[in-house]
């Protein structure tokens, strides 16, 4: 690892990166190409060629055993802050913004671009019942694009955690009454704008869920509002994939590790073949970045389409997150975030090559040093 | 554990609405005469017929009951079933918190216990709103049978219990607080009665507190109140009175000593559950509790309701049932207590409570008489939610 330094941020692609060349090209919305090329215009996708072949160019880059896909996605993360994502003091804070505690230079998004995830939802953490805002980031590139959406979902907790200490509430009966009297006094004069913006569907809820019975609180909550609301966590979720789909819930699934029940694992599946909406979490940095693609296998594992898992890692987190015009796919005119990979990302022999955020290749393998604009790329060196 | 796992199919959402003729020796219609040697008919969730068969599977046994009500449950409830933040709040509702899984409310189905009023716990001088819900069917959406249903609340020592005095130490704890005592239980609920009167009087809208507690000024909303000693009860009727409520009482052990006055009142008592361990090892308020208390307060008048708690096993409903005819019950009278008349307390004897044609085929088939057998198949809106001869567990549990 020693080896692998994460490159500077802020560094505008000066040599300009026109293409990426690569074996095989899965570009998020379906189709696997073998032999492409995707073009990129300034921080933009301009499209795919097939069937082409390695050009010898300048600002064209030539990986023949590399496979390249979307930029992965962390929908539910704390990188860079943990500590400070969580107001201890109320269990309702849901003008507390996420964004504010946004630090782009921390390790912990370098750690994340290097793993090959480029986007992150840096949320609240599970701790309070209404727990604010959560922003939607890139893990790199240019300080200015690292923003996405800076209020992208209001993150909400049906969990014990939130019940936990001696404050309001301590029961799942007074916590769903606390969050529907946060919703009658945000829907008053002068109560809470995000509140206010979550209840009338502007804003979609990001809920946590544990056991089932908060699965179900938290559906009925969405219902009785007309909530758009969607979970995180909520290990056994595909239990009740069929309500949740009537629903229109999606789930933000895992972390999974090599210790999570075959019961937890099963979940994806189940929610994925009953049509309910999955992406993949680590709620960084409590667990390493790669807990995105270890998610994502140990899913496939138990019953999980492949097909549809990296959708999860890629396109599907993207509308989940209501990003789906930036992100996720190698459509024209998203933004130019993709990796290529040694091999399928959901092989977890497969390593990072390169990761190109806003057409900028911000962590190459075997780059010993931040790359200077106008200096070129290390030559790529096999471990 | 793989017991458990075959057992599933059996109990949660089973399968589908069958149509079935259940045959007994004995057909305990409770609203009406009982029938000898007779067959009820169950179609599309509903009774269909008594008397008379209704064709498909046939279910035979010794008797037949409605299937039983426990009106004054905990089972089910997750994640706490008291709200420790507040001791007044009407707007908790319990559904929030019941496990559509819950493995208590499987076992209260193969018990035979099919409707239950679940509560907020008694640590809240007013806890919140119960629910009457089914043990089992479909989904909990469909088992629900009254969402939001009586006020709960409690008199005595539940409420203050726990709460620490202040000249104990630097108040650290939200447990600092009032209650500390019978008094401040009752000047609690009275400060909120008082709360909503003068709400009303300033005109103001929009607190659901508020709006719960005039619903039960007005007689819209039942209120429960859990009254162990004969001075809560006491209490209980004075503040009725006082503020113009009608109650019903739960835990009730000391009921009987003032039996007259509570059916001269029309005072609805769900009594129990019979203590069965040493009654200091669980900290009752009554240090000698009358184990004739249903006998007695049923011989009095009182519309009498049983009910086994958060009690299991042989000391489930059917359990608490034979102990109070042990001490003097009659059995039909256990039987109404235990069917129609907690279906009557809890105002859902529409639905719920006897045999009779267009009810809920909710139905209990013993393989003896009620109570002191074994429940062979128990009904939940025409679904089979259990049958004994399929569930391996009951054959290991049993020694069959």
């Amino acid at each position: 690892m020693a080896l692998l330094v994460p490159l500077a941020l802020g560094l505008a692609p000066a040599d300009g990166l026109k293409g990426v060349f690569a074996g095989t090209v899965w570009t998020g919305e379906g189709s696997v190409r073998a032999k492409a090329a995707v073009l990129l215009e300034g921080s933009r996708i301009r499209g795919i060629e097939e069937g082409a072949v390695p050009r010898e160019e300048p600002g064209f880059r030539t990986w023949p055993g590399g496979f390249v896909t979307p930029g992965l996605i962390d929908a539910h993360a704390h990188l860079g802050a943990r500590a400070d994502l969580a107001e201890d003091t109320l269990s309702t804070t849901p003008e507390a913004r996420a964004m504010d505690v946004f630090e782009p230079s921390h390790r912990d998004f370098a750690r994340a671009a290097r793993a090959g995830v480029t986007a992150a939802l840096l949320s609240p953490r599970d701790d309070n019942f209404v727990g604010g805002i959560a922003a939607l980031v890139r893990t790199a590139g240019p300080a200015a694009g690292r923003v996405v959406r800076d209020e992208a979902l209001l993150k909400a907790s049906f969990g014990a955690v939130a019940r936990a200490g001696e404050r309001e509430a301590t029961s799942q009966q007074g916590a769903v009454a606390a969050l529907r009297r946060a919703i009658r006094r945000g829907k008053e004069e002068g109560g809470s704008r995000a509140i206010a913006r979550a209840a009338r569907g502007e804003l979609a809820w990001l809920a946590h869920a544990g056991a089932p019975e908060e699965i179900f609180a938290a559906d009925r909550f969405a219902r009785e509002f007309g909530l758009r609301l969607h979970l995180v966590h909520a290990p056994l979720a595909g239990e009740a994939a069929a309500r949740l789909k009537e629903g229109g819930i999606g789930v933000v699934c895992g972390p999974f590790d090599a210790s999570t029940p075959l019961r937890s694992l099963r979940s994806p599946a189940a929610l994925a073949g009953a049509g309910v909406p999955i992406a993949f979490c680590t709620d960084g940095p409590a667990h390493e970045p790669e807990a995105l693609r270890l998610s994502a296998a140990l899913a496939v594992r138990a019953g999980l389409d492949p097909e549809r898992a990296l959708r999860a890692l890629t396109v599907d987190a993207a509308a989940l997150l209501g990003a789906a015009d930036r992100m996720g796919s190698l459509e024209p005119g998203r933004d130019a975030d993709l990796v290529v990979w040694s091999g399928n990302p959901l092989d977890l022999g497969t390593r990072p090559l390169a990761v190109i955020v806003g057409g900028e290749i911000v962590w190459e393998e075997g780059a010993r040093k931040p790359r200077r604009p106008g200096e070129p790329v290390a030559p790529e060196v096999r471990p | 554990m793989i017991g458990a796992l075959l057992a599933l199919p059996v109990l949660g959402s089973g399968p589908a609405e069958e149509t079935f003729t259940l045959r007994a020796r004995e057909v305990h219609t409770v609203s009406g005469a009982r029938l000898e040697d007779s067959s009820v008919g169950v179609r599309d969730g509903k009774i269909s017929g008594v008397g008379r068969g209704a064709g498909g599977r046939v279910l035979e046994g010794g008797s037949l009951t409605p299937g039983l009500i426990d009106a004054a449950s905990t089972a089910g409830i997750a994640g706490g079933s008291n709200e420790e933040s507040s001791e007044v709040a009407p707007s908790l509702r319990v559904l929030d918190a019941l496990d559509p899984k819950s493995r208590a409310m499987e076992r209260l189905a193969r018990a035979g216990v099919t409707t239950v009023y679940v509560s907020p716990g008694t640590r809240g001088v007013i806890g919140g709103l119960g629910a009457v819900v089914k043990t089992a069917g479909a989904s909990l959406e469909t088992r629900v049978v009254v969402p939001a249903a009586a006020l709960k609340a409690a008199m005595g020592d539940d409420p203050s219990r726990g709460n620490i005095p202040i000249r104990f130490g630097t108040p650290t704890s939200f447990y600092f607080r009032r209650p500390t005592s019978r008094m401040g239980v009752v000047w609690l609920f009275r400060k909120a009665f008082f709360d909503a009167a003068a709400y009303r009087e300033r005109g103001r809208s929009g607190d659901e507190d508020m709006e719960i507690l005039l619903q039960v000024v007005d007689g819209k909303r039942r209120l429960r109140l859990t009254a162990r000693r004969l001075n809560d009860i006491r209490t209980t009727l004075r503040l009725a009175d006082e503020l113009g409520l009608k109650v019903e009482i739960d835990g009730a052990d000391e009921a009987h000593r003032c039996a007259e006055e509570l059916a001269a009142r029309e005072v609805a008592v769900v009594a129990g559950p019979i203590p069965t361990t040493p009654v200091r090892a669980r900290f009752a308020e009554v240090d000698e509790p009358c184990l004739g208390n249903a006998a007695l307060l049923a011989k009095a008048g009182v519309l009498l309701a049983l009910t086994a708690g958060d009690r299991d096993g042989e000391e489930a409903l059917p359990g608490q049932a034979l102990f109070a005819m042990r001490y003097g019950l009659p059995f039909d009278a256990a039987l109404r207590a235990v069917t129609l008349d907690a279906a009557r307390i809890l105002g859902v004897e529409s639905r719920v409570g006897s045999i009779e044609e267009g009810k809920d085929a909710d139905l209990v088939l013993w393989e003896a008489a009620p109570f002191a057998s074994r429940p062979l198949a128990v009904l939940i809106d025409g679904r089979l939610v259990y049958d004994a001869a399929s569930d391996p567990d009951a054959a290991a549990r049993e020694g069959r």
